[in-house]
């Protein structure tokens, strides 16, 4: 569990660590989509998994249609992020 | 040519190349050298602290590093089991000069054994579950631990759409999924990757083994002493082998120009909780009889050789059984004493070894053999001679028996 804001470098790290991307391969573009990356639909459940257990999110599945891109991912987590500091 | 319902047994399966990972080699040619001469690759367990557990030896590959086959993409999704999968699927390939992207992918299929499948994989999430919360669990652990997992992760890296399935049988399982590898055959698929491997080394594996009540709780390296008078069970092992074969007119007529044996004969039978080694002779026979050959074509048995008394001596009953007055002449071996069981791997392994018996002329040893049970002509020094016909017994845990011939290709 971490308060850290959630950017790029943390979202790259979860998609080295736990989909096995190269690194050089998520460069610093909101626009790049997770289909473009390569990742099926169980990569982006991992993708889920990684954000609930290292932000102590819990993300419904509904939710899962904000992880279509590097930008729009990182836009919601940081906006649930946001929510749980208001409390 | 794409499967149709009917089998056309004028069909006929050989071995075009073959993909090994081992406790004594990692490659075909490094594990037969090693074989060949007699080198064990049983040690101490060093995956994790075997300490507490009453067997702490087994056939460990070392040094397999899964970067050296795979990009990480694949490998985070996998078992290491998979990993060697894939690795000797590669292997096969090369050495069968097959090019998967060349062929109809209909005309490709995929027919492994596993026993354990990804249970090191299976073992972390296991961990995470109980010693930190569901939330902890990964969602690779749905695809990396069933039985299939390899069969399938071959099929995709591949493009093989043709008719695939797992064989779950234990010790038995490689021989019977290389005899569903030629029904697959038989009923129009070109090419099937067969075989099989086997990763049980973790702990909660381990743990499920040792309830057999079959392995050794001796110590040291020599403690698997298949048909040995000292014998006090097994000792397994981690690796196996991958077999392409194909439909022999196909593998001809693609220019395919290592054919290794056929796979002419084959049987499987089930002991029914019965005593006595009447259902083994009888799968053995059956076997023979399939491949339209008798006893005295035989000229190599390769052994399971399950280390246990009870089991070696309905073994060698049943070998005598067969074979008569001949039982003390036709070679007999068990290399898996250098290697241990791998279940879903040993009589895979077995197979590319009597492949290789019929290719070289030169049959492997059995170690640890100091007083050999009566009767039978086991091979303990390196033994040259021409094979043309080597019969593969291998048993499964709960009394499965299966039998597999196999015949130099004309």
């Amino acid at each position: 569990m971490t308060t850290e804001p959630f950017g790029y470098p943390e979202l790259r790290e979860i998609l080295v660590e736990r989909v096995g991307l190269p690194e050089d391969l998520v460069s610093e573009d909101a626009s790049i989509s997770f289909d473009a990356l390569g990742l099926d639909s169980l990569a982006r459940v991992e993708v889920l998994l990684a954000v609930q257990q290292r932000y102590d999110l819990d993300v419904p599945d509904a939710d899962a249609v904000h992880f279509s891109t590097l930008g729009d991912a990182i836009a919601y987590v940081n906006a649930r992020l946001g929510e749980s500091k208001v409390a | 040519m794409s499967i149709t319902s009917l089998p056309d047994a004028g069909r006929r399966t050989v071995i075009t190349g073959l993909g090994v990972v081992a406790p004594n080699g990692i490659g075909t040619a490094p594990w037969w050298e090693a074989t060949l001469a007699g080198t064990s690759g049983i040690g101490r367990i060093s995956r994790f602290d075997p300490s507490r557990y009453a067997t702490r030896y087994a056939g460990e590959v070392r040094g397999f590093e899964p970067t050296d086959y795979l990009e990480r993409r694949l490998i985070v999704q996998t078992d290491r089991w998979t990993w060697m999968g894939l690795a000797a699927t590669q292997m096969a390939l090369e050495d069968a000069a097959l090019d998967p992207t060349a062929q109809d992918p209909y005309a490709m299929g995929v027919v492994t054994a596993s026993s354990s499948g990804g249970n090191e994989f299976g073992q972390v999430e296991i961990q995470n579950l109980w010693g930190r919360g569901v939330r902890y669990v990964g969602a690779y652990q749905s695809i990396a631990w069933f039985y299939a997992a390899t069969t399938g992760q071959i099929t995709i890296r591949h493009g093989m759409k043709g008719a695939s399935s797992v064989i779950v049988a234990e010790g038995a399982g490689g021989l019977q999924a290389l005899a569903h590898a030629r029904r697959t055959i038989r009923r129009g698929v070109d090419v099937v990757v067969s075989g099989g491997l086997e990763a049980p080394l973790s702990p909660y594996a381990l743990t499920c083994q040792l309830a057999n009540g079959q392995m050794s709780t001796v110590e040291g390296p020599s403690a698997y002493r298949p048909f040995d008078a000292d014998a006090t069970g097994y000792l397994p092992g981690e690796g196996g082998a991958i077999l392409l074969l194909e439909d022999l007119a196909a593998a001809r007529s693609r220019g395919a120009t290592r054919l290794y044996a056929e796979v002419a004969g084959y049987a499987a039978t089930h002991d029914g909780g019965g005593p006595g080694a009447h259902q083994l002779e009888r799968a053995m026979s059956t076997a023979l009889a399939d491949a339209a050959l008798g006893p005295a074509d035989v000229e190599c048995i390769m052994a399971d050789g399950a280390g246990s008394p009870e089991q070696d001596a309905r073994e060698v009953e049943a070998i005598h059984r067969v074979f008569g007055a001949r039982a003390g002449e036709v070679p007999v071996t068990a290399p898996k004493s250098m290697f241990g069981r791998l279940y879903a791997g040993g009589a895979a392994l077995d197979v590319a070894a009597a492949a290789l018996v019929i290719r070289t002329g030169r049959l492997p040893p059995t170690i640890n053999l100091a007083r050999p049970l009566d009767g039978l002509a086991f091979v303990t020094t390196p033994l040259s001679r021409p094979v043309r016909t080597v019969l593969v017994i291998a048993r499964g845990y709960g009394g499965v028996n299966a039998a597999l011939v196999l015949r130099a290709v004309d």
